[in-house]
This record gives C-alpha cells, sequence and structure tokens, in this order.
C-alpha cells in the first residue's frame, strides 16, 4: 500500500513568495526569511525556486542536485543502452521523463529515482540486465496482486546510489491500474532526445493522466508541490485538442474525479487563472468513480484495503489476503535483516499484529 | 601582475570536470573523483571564457569590460580562483 507523504507545510510567512517565483512574477523574499528550506526541499522544489529566486538557504540543495544529475544522467543513458541492445522496450515515466522534456534544465525536478515502465512479459530479461550491469533487486513481497513494480539499485563508483523503480503497470491499486495500458503508452510514446536516441516517454496527454492518478493514486491526494508543478507545466504544453484528449480518456477510464481534483490544486497555486477543466470539456461529469475514494484522506487503510479487494475478483482476493497474511520467508527476512533465522515464526506473528493494527489508521496520518 | 597570472598564459579545463550552469552560478564535477565545486558568478564567467579557449588576457580585457572593478582587483580575484582551481587539478596550462 503506497502511503501518503506527510510533507512539511510551507511557512505562511513565505508562502506568496514561494508561489509567485514558481509563477514567474516578480518576488522578493520577506526580511529575516528563513527556516523554510527543508519544507521546500521536501515538496522537491528548492533547485527550481533557487533559479527564480536566489536564497543563501537553498543555494546547496540547488548545487548538489545540479552535480547528481550530471551522475545520474550518464547512469540511465547506459542503462538504456541495454535497454536496446537487447531490445528490451521502456518508457521512462514521472519525474525523469518531464525533467528532460518541460523543464528548463533536469536539476531543476529533483527525484530520489528514475521510473521505468515496461512490458510484463520482459520483466526477466530486464531483471536479468540489471543483473548483468551490476544492480541489485529489491525483494519483491510475493503479492502480485498488490505489487506491480520492482526496485534496482547499485552505487557507483563514488559512492552515489542509483536507484530504477521498474513498472509493469501505471499502479498497484486494481482501481486505477488499468486505467492506462502499456502498449497504448508504448504505441503513443513521443521521443526524449535530450537523454538520448533511444529515450521515450509517454505523450504529453498520457503523462498529464499518469501524474494526476499516480498523486492521487498512489500518494493519497498529497499536496507536493513538485507534483502539482509537474501537471502545471504538462497543462501548459498541451493544446485545445490535447486538453479534450486528456478529459476525453479520464472519462473513458473513470478517473475524472481525481483529475479535477490534481488539476484544480494545480491551478490554484501556479495558473494565472483556472482553464480547460474537466466541466470545459465534457458534457457530463461522471459520478461514482471507484478512484474517486482515493480523494479521503480520513478513510482507513481497511477501507483502502476493501477497495483494492473488491477491484478483484474472488480468486484474486483470496490469494492477496493469503499474500498480504503470508509473505515469503526471503521477503520477510529482508524486512528484519537483524532478526535471527530462527525468530521467523515470531516476525510473522508480529507483522499479522501490526498490519491489523495499521487497518485503522487513517491513510492522511501517513507513517 | 601575479606570478599565476604571469604563468599561466592559456589555461584549459581538464578532462573530465563537467561543468553546469545553475542561475548566474556553476557546478564543476570533477568526474575523475566524484567530487563538485560551487563557482560564484565571477568564477562561473571565468570558467565560460577558458573553456572557450580564451587565453589569460584575454580573459582578464573580457572582465574587465564586463565588471565595474579594477584591473588589479581582478587579477587578483582571478588569481586566488587559478590558484584553488589548480590546487584541485581542475585546470591546468595548455600545451
Amino acid at each position: 500500500m503506497a502511503d501518503f507523504i506527510n510533507t512539511l507545510p510551507i511557512p505562511p510567512a513565505v508562502r506568496d513568495t514561494v508561489r509567485a517565483a514558481l509563477r514567474g512574477d516578480d518576488a522578493a523574499w520577506p526580511e529575516n526569511a528563513g527556516g523554510f528550506a527543508a519544507a521546500l526541499q521536501e515538496h522537491a522544489v528548492a533547485p527550481l525556486v533557487y533559479a527564480r529566486l536566489p536564497h543563501p538557504s537553498l543555494r546547496d540543495i540547488a548545487m548538489h542536485a545540479a552535480a547528481a544529475e550530471l551522475l545520474r544522467i550518464e547512469d540511465l543513458r547506459a542503462l538504456l543502452t541495454g535497454f536496446a541492445e537487447r531490445t528490451i522496450r521502456v518508457l521512462i515515466i514521472k519525474g525523469s521523463a518531464l525533467a528532460y522534456d518541460i523543464y528548463d534544465a533536469p536539476e531543476l525536478r529533483p527525484r530520489a529515482d528514475t521510473d521505468l515502465l515496461i512490458d510484463r512479459a520482459d520483466i526477466e530479461r530486464v531483471r536479468a540486465l540489471f543483473a548483468d550491469l551490476g544492480y541489485r533487486a529489491h525483494v519483491l513481497s510475493g503479492d502480485p496482486h498488490a505489487n506491480r513494480q520492482q526496485a534496482f539499485e547499485r552505487a557507483d563508483r563514488f559512492g552515489v546510489e542509483h536507484v530504477y523503480d521498474v513498472h509493469w503497470d501505471i499502479a498497484n491499486t486494481p482501481v486505477v491500474r488499468e486505467s492506462l495500458g502499456v502498449e497504448e503508452l508504448l504505441a503513443r510514446a513521443m521521443p526524449l532526445p535530450r537523454i538520448g536516441p533511444t529515450a521515450f516517454a509517454p505523450s504529453h496527454v498520457d503523462a498529464l493522466l499518469l501524474a494526476c492518478i499516480h498523486r492521487v493514486a498512489h500518494h493519497h491526494d498529497s499536496d507536493r508541490l513538485i507534483w502539482l508543478y509537474d501537471i502545471h507545466l504538462l497543462r501548459e504544453q498541451l493544446s485545445p485538442a490535447e486538453h479534450e484528449a486528456f478529459w476525453r480518456r479520464a472519462a473513458e477510464r473513470r478517473v475524472v474525479a481525481i483529475c479535477e481534483r490534481s488539476v484544480a490544486l494545480a491551478d490554484e497555486w501556479f495558473a494565472r487563472a483556472p482553464h480547460d477543466r474537466a466541466a470545459d470539456w465534457l458534457r457530463v461529469i461522471p459520478e461514482d468513480e471507484p478512484s474517486a475514494a482515493f480523494l479521503d484522506r480520513n478513510r482507513s487503510r481497511a477501507a483502502v484495503l476493501a477497495g483494492d479487494l473488491k477491484a478483484l475478483g474472488w480468486r484474486a482476493r483470496l490469494e492477496r489476503l493469503r499474500d498480504l497474511a503470508l509473505p515469503p520467508s526471503e521477503y520477510m527476512r529482508a524486512s528484519f535483516p537483524r532478526a535471527p533465522r530462527f525468530a521467523l515464526p515470531l516476525l510473522y506473528l508480529y507483522r499479522s499484529v501490526r498490519g491489523v493494527m495499521r487497518l485503522f489508521y487513517r491513510v492522511g496520518a501517513g507513517e | 601582475m601575479s606570478a599565476i597570472i604571469a604563468a599561466v598564459k592559456a589555461p584549459r579545463a581538464r578532462d573530465g570536470v563537467i561543468a553546469r550552469m545553475v542561475g548566474t552560478e556553476m557546478v564543476l564535477l570533477d568526474h575523475d573523483r566524484g567530487i563538485y565545486y560551487g563557482l560564484n558568478p565571477v568564477g562561473a564567467r571565468v570558467w565560460q571564457l577558458l573553456s572557450e579557449g580564451e587565453a589569460m588576457e584575454r580573459i582578464l580585457e573580457r572582465l574587465t569590460g564586463e565588471y565595474d572593478v579594477s584591473r588589479e582587483t581582478l587579477e587578483s580575484d582571478v588569481a586566488t580562483l587559478f590558484r584553488e582551481l589548480e590546487a584541485q587539478e581542475l585546470v591546468h596550462a595548455a600545451d
């Protein structure tokens, strides 16, 4: 279950300044402004704000982001060469794709990892590729109904960690993971020449759908600013025909409510005025979309689980519950690396008790 | 004229050093060592000029025209910068 990200709030004293800077308006830091760097870093907008309105407290973050980007792109290009040599189709999605498409400079779009989307049928070949290039695969929970991604990481010769999150569906939750299929995304993909000749990303319309779905269905309507800024920039790129295509596709895939919510927040923060909203392009606003449940931050984790189970068939539901209660021992050992081997039964018991307690947590409370 | 300015007539960036602008400043990544350095706007401008292949005298002339500062002050600042760049082996004199 993906988590809500409890970002530090942007301090009220600099909120308008940050907003103006990100909008590209004239702005100046209030006198004695300080103590906001950590919040901007959590919202992943520190380099962007620094580029528009320098402040000494943001300098190191911005410089580090620029240096890290130089190493990150080198690693990604080498990896893409491996994909191309083995004729494995791959899309760069989310932050990395947007960083090299709609941002003036890639380091202005901080990210912890690089997200890739592949065809499920290629996962073993992808695992072999990462292994051959020296990456360590993260152990999976053994629950295919709840997990459609795997992380791979390696430290380069300087000790810098390179992490790739490889997805074979657009989301883990069955409520929305079939909203956009890998094949159709590949068919509509666009090149990313700033990365290289073999780099491709979802079209802007698809990228906008992914951005809206991700921040709501994966992070329970988190208000992290960089995700809203992605949405704002993507919308700025769209032609009227693309806005229409976006809303039509959102309606077809039953994600209008979460898209409208995401677009509304992005407009509120960054747009001069609301524009190209669902009501502008759709004659009928759909109701009762299952995905709209993710907009409720007060939902318990039990309700989220129930929603996921409802989206599955009976057999899959039973498998999901079994895998949730009894993940593979390899996964348990990876989750509790310091525990002695003989303690495994106790760890399963501990996990069960903790899991049951967590079912009562609200998603908006985070961890 | 400082000794280093006189000695380094045609400074060049060492291979393996990658530069990227961050606003008006610059990050230099020493790719061989995995270390990065930050240059202030004047330092960034110096690096741009030496990357364009400008000789030291020409760099000083260009900077004198771009910044409201005396030639002496500029020479002193540039000399300090080059000493630091040399100490970190980020530049070398051209062959």
